[in-house]
């Protein structure tokens, strides 16, 4: 039984070390939030912006606006507006600061493939 | 019907995580139908346009949501198929929204969150865990034994090198105690206990629910331990088509497919695949015997859905044909001074299950349904000089009854059940036949006064031919204090009746004499000679508790399960090593388990896995009284870190994923009494298994996965007991307590067309 209550201890060890490094770390976040305009026109957009914008480093949270445009992003000091934009042309999407890469538009689905200025939908 | 149909299956809300403050807003959302009525409606997402803080309505319409200072002050209301409302409010407000159906309109809303592979059921009164297809992505998963690999609730057994027998643990006990269905009908029990896990093809699998502690009266009388059911994919799923290979250093290999087809805007119909084959023997370990059976399975399965939104009828059809083989016992090349010790075991099953439901107009909460389904199961067996042929017929059907008492806040599905058993076994020349006719009836009470609080009461009473009136209650309740913290208790009855053949068929590979109950002293007519039902008592508590630390969200969840029984089958392997003994527990006995699980994105995207259990499961031997249940570890210890490259899904990315098991010391059956060469240890020793797989997903339509079992080459030894004569009287193939193999690696691959 020593065994078993001593693993148990070491497990339930490791699992509060672990905890408590997350904790600090997320205590010396400095976390900022910048916001931006994408032109996308549906949800499968707001699916594709979001990931992109999350796949950028730094960024820890983003929430793209289909009826004003706006994402929303949370980050550490690490994020880079023009980089998380980059990543968003990649994507096919045109923003404040890049417009949309060819490859990245042309490989979009048929909903999201707008003429700028289309409808919401 | 739907609510009735996926009653038990796992729903899971998505709570996002609020500051729980007094200030709230609370509210009903309600569709206005085209007669003018309104109906409440269930799952609408309710969230703070802000924070995104969010909420999901019950199944009458109602939410609650908290308001915290950076959650602003628009509220979006959206439900799939919907214009989302936007509702500017003030913190205490009690909100009416109703939506009208716009016949042009129909918007297709996504909402973007990063969900668990694992996830925890957040409103549902029992203690639900649900495996999602993405988690069974992360496992070889031949099958449905194999999908508990990143798991730490389910054990699964090592398979026997001889029979191929396969079976899982949960709370401490044989899987026997827990229910398997399949999309809440009964799945795979009885004579198909020993090989059923292998039955269902895990590239067909959508995902898994396990239920802990006792389930719901409506799902019948036998969880004692829980509930597992399976989903598979169905002809109203995304994907149009799938194949998926699968290749392993056993030589394993596999075929699965998936395909639908919409012949009518109301009738949908799906056709599934799945051929494995094992051509090769193997023999690591030099013992004579093959480690793994060879053999083949071939399953095939025809699925209707009938779904009519006019008239409120809806209907399922499902038929499965299944057809294994299995070779296992000494290797042909092997020389051998007598005849070769060999097993042949083949089994072909037949499934058919019929749902038929009718949602009544303008009433969501009103609803019929009847469930039936028809099993036949045939299977042969030659394991050395033992004969066991066996076969079981079973009918079984339900009429349900769902609606409210009053208002919405107090709900009850009531209704019949019937069962008919048919089961014939031979067993060494000895014949066992017997018929089960249960009628039952079954009521279930469930009070939701609001997002905190659910009380659900069940009560079920079955007349059995041979055991008469069985009764049993269960209750759950469930507590949230505030968003992110859930308490649940779980107390109920069990029963089943114990089919002791089939369910200690990896021990028939041994040179041990069989006495099943107590032949020609029987003071009853109970089949098996005087073996009574099982029953046993479960009672639990646990609690969750979810957190979100840095944008990355977690959880940590406690429980304690423990399970008493009051009549037991007991399969004694330790009076003599030339023995096996199965009678009715005389005496006590019990299974505790302690678990505790802890889940976090320990940085972005990376999910790390964590879990520890601690186990004591006990019976009272008939010679040697209360002792340690055999082949049951005392703790167990559980890890799994994956990574996935990119949250953009819909392009080639990454995903990799290690998993670690500790397995602690089990108790050994005694061998004392054979002679030194002949004799195991009293315990096995605690050992580590590692797992990993990368896989690259290429694109929306093509992945390929890598991985491999057992990395350590971890081994048990020795395997069989005097493998030299398997003839004689000392011979044992049925100890198995860890891996045979050793290291595998495994390629596979998925096309998946939507």
């Amino acid at each position: 039984m020593k065994t078993i209550s001593q693993i148990f201890y070491k497990s339930v060890l490791s699992f509060f070390i672990i905890l408590g490094a997350s904790l600090t770390m997320s205590a010396q976040a400095d976390n900022q939030t910048i916001s931006f305009k994408v032109y996308g026109v549906c949800g499968e957009c707001k699916e594709r912006i979001e990931s992109a914008a999350l796949d950028s480093k730094g960024v820890k949270k983003a929430e793209w606006d289909i009826q004003t445009d706006m994402l929303v992003l949370v980050g550490s000091s690490k994020m880079d507006k023009l980089k998380v934009a980059k990543s968003i042309s990649k994507a096919g999407y045109n923003s404040e600061f890049a417009k949309a890469d060819k490859k990245g538009y042309d490989k979009l689905p048929g909903c999201c493939q707008f003429v700028e200025g289309a409808d919401k939908h | 019907m739907k609510h009735i149909l996926f009653y038990f299956s796992a729903f899971i809300g998505i709570i996002g995580v609020g500051h729980a403050q007094d200030i709230s807003v609370k509210g009903v959302v309600m569709e206005e139908m085209n007669d003018g009525s309104l109906v409440p409606m269930e799952f609408v997402n309710v969230y703070w346009q802000k924070s995104t803080h969010n909420t999901t309505t019950d199944s009458t319409g109602y939410f609650f949501i908290a308001h915290g200072p950076d959650d602003g002050e628009q509220l979006i209301v959206q439900f799939l198929g919907f214009t989302p409302d936007t509702i500017k409010v003030k913190p205490g407000q009690y909100l009416s929204v109703v939506f009208k159906e716009e016949a042009s309109q129909l918007e297709e809303v996504v909402v973007a969150y990063r969900k668990r592979t694992t996830e925890v059921s957040f409103l549902d009164p029992l203690q639900v865990q649900s495996i999602s297809k993405e988690e069974l992505f992360k496992a070889a998963c031949c099958n449905l034994s194999e999908s508990f690999e990143t798991n730490a609730t389910v054990d699964v057994s090592f398979t026997d090198a001889v029979t191929g027998a396969k079976q899982i643990q949960m709370l401490g006990l044989s899987g026997n105690y827990t229910l398997l269905s399949q999309e809440q009908m009964p799945g795979v029990r009885g004579i198909a206990t020993p090989f059923g896990m292998l039955y269902t093809p895990g590239a067909w699998i959508e995902s898994i629910q396990i239920s802990k502690g006792a389930g719901s009266v409506v799902q019948g009388y036998e969880s004692i331990t829980g509930q597992i059911n399976v989903e598979l994919k169905k002809p109203k799923d995304e994907d149009k088509l799938l194949i998926n290979g699968y290749y392993n250093e056993s030589s394993r290999a596999e075929l699965n497919f998936f395909t639908r087809k919409n012949v009518s805007p109301m009738f949908k119909t799906a056709l599934m695949g799945h051929y494995s084959v094992r051509p090769t023997e193997h023999d690591r370990n030099d013992d004579g015997f093959i480690d793994m059976p060879t053999g083949s399975m071939l399953t095939l399965a025809n699925r209707w859905d009938y779904h009519n939104n006019k008239s409120g009828f809806e209907g399922q059809l499902n038929v499965q044909y299944i057809q294994d083989t299995k070779e296992g016992g000494q290797a042909s090349h092997h020389e051998h001074t007598h005849p070769l010790y060999s097993t042949k075991i083949d089994a072909d099953r037949i499934q058919v299950f019929a749902k038929l439901g009718y949602v009544f107009a303008n009433k969501r909460y009103n609803s019929i349904g009847s469930q039936w389904g028809f099993t036949r199961h045939n299977q042969k067996a030659a394991i050395g000089n033992s004969l066991y042929d066996a076969g079981q017929t079973s009918l079984y059907g339900n009429w349900l009854y769902q609606s409210i008492i009053g208002d919405s806040r107090h709900k009850y599905v009531t209704g019949f059940s019937f069962r008919y058993e048919d089961y014939a076994e031979s067993f060494r020349g000895s014949i066992y036949d017997f018929k089960e006719i249960i009628p039952g009836a079954f009521f279930e009470y469930t009070y939701i006064p609001d997002n905190r609080f659910t009380v659900v009461a069940g009560l079920r009473t079955d007349h059995h031919n041979l055991y008469g009136w069985l009764v049993n209650p269960r209750i759950h309740l469930r507590y949230a204090p505030n968003e992110t913290t859930v308490f649940r208790v779980s107390a109920g009855s069990g029963m089943r009746t114990p089919l002791p053949l089939a369910e200690n068929l990896g021990w028939m590979a041994s040179s041990r004499t069989w006495t099943i109950g107590e032949p020609g002293e029987t003071k009853n007519d109970y089949p098996y000679n005087g073996l009574e039902m099982e029953k046993a008592w479960n009672f639990g508590a646990s609690i969750t508790k979810e957190f979100t630390i840095d944008y990355r969200s977690g959880l940590i969840a406690f429980d304690f399960y423990q399970t008493r029984f009051t009549n037991r089958a007991i399969a004694d392997l330790d009076i003599s090593p030339q023995q096996l003994h199965v009678y009715n527990l005389n005496g006590k006995s019990y299974a505790s388990t302690f678990q505790v699980e802890a889940q976090y994105e320990v940085l972005k995207r990376l999910d790390l896995k964590l879990a520890y259990k601690l186990q004591d499961a006990q019976i009272t031997y008939q010679n040697t009284g209360l002792r340690k249940q055999i082949f049951t570890p005392q703790s167990r210890f559980f890890a799994n870190l994956s990574y996935v490259s990119s949250l953009a899904t819909y392009k080639g990315h990454w995903r990799i994923t290690g998993t670690a098991h500790f397995t602690g010391s089990q108790r050994i059956p005694d061998t004392f009494a054979n002679p030194v060469d002949f004799q195991l240890d009293a315990e096995s020793p605690g050992y580590w298994l590692f797992n990993a797989q990368l896989t690259r997903v290429f694109s929306k339509t093509f992945e390929v996965y890598v991985g491999m079992e057992n990395i350590g080459n971890y081994k048990q030894k020795p395997v069989i007991v005097d493998a030299e004569n398997p003839f004689g009287s000392y011979f044992d193939s049925g100890l198995i307590w860890g891996p045979i193999f050793g290291r595998e690696w495994y390629v596979g691959f998925r096309y998946i067309l939507k």
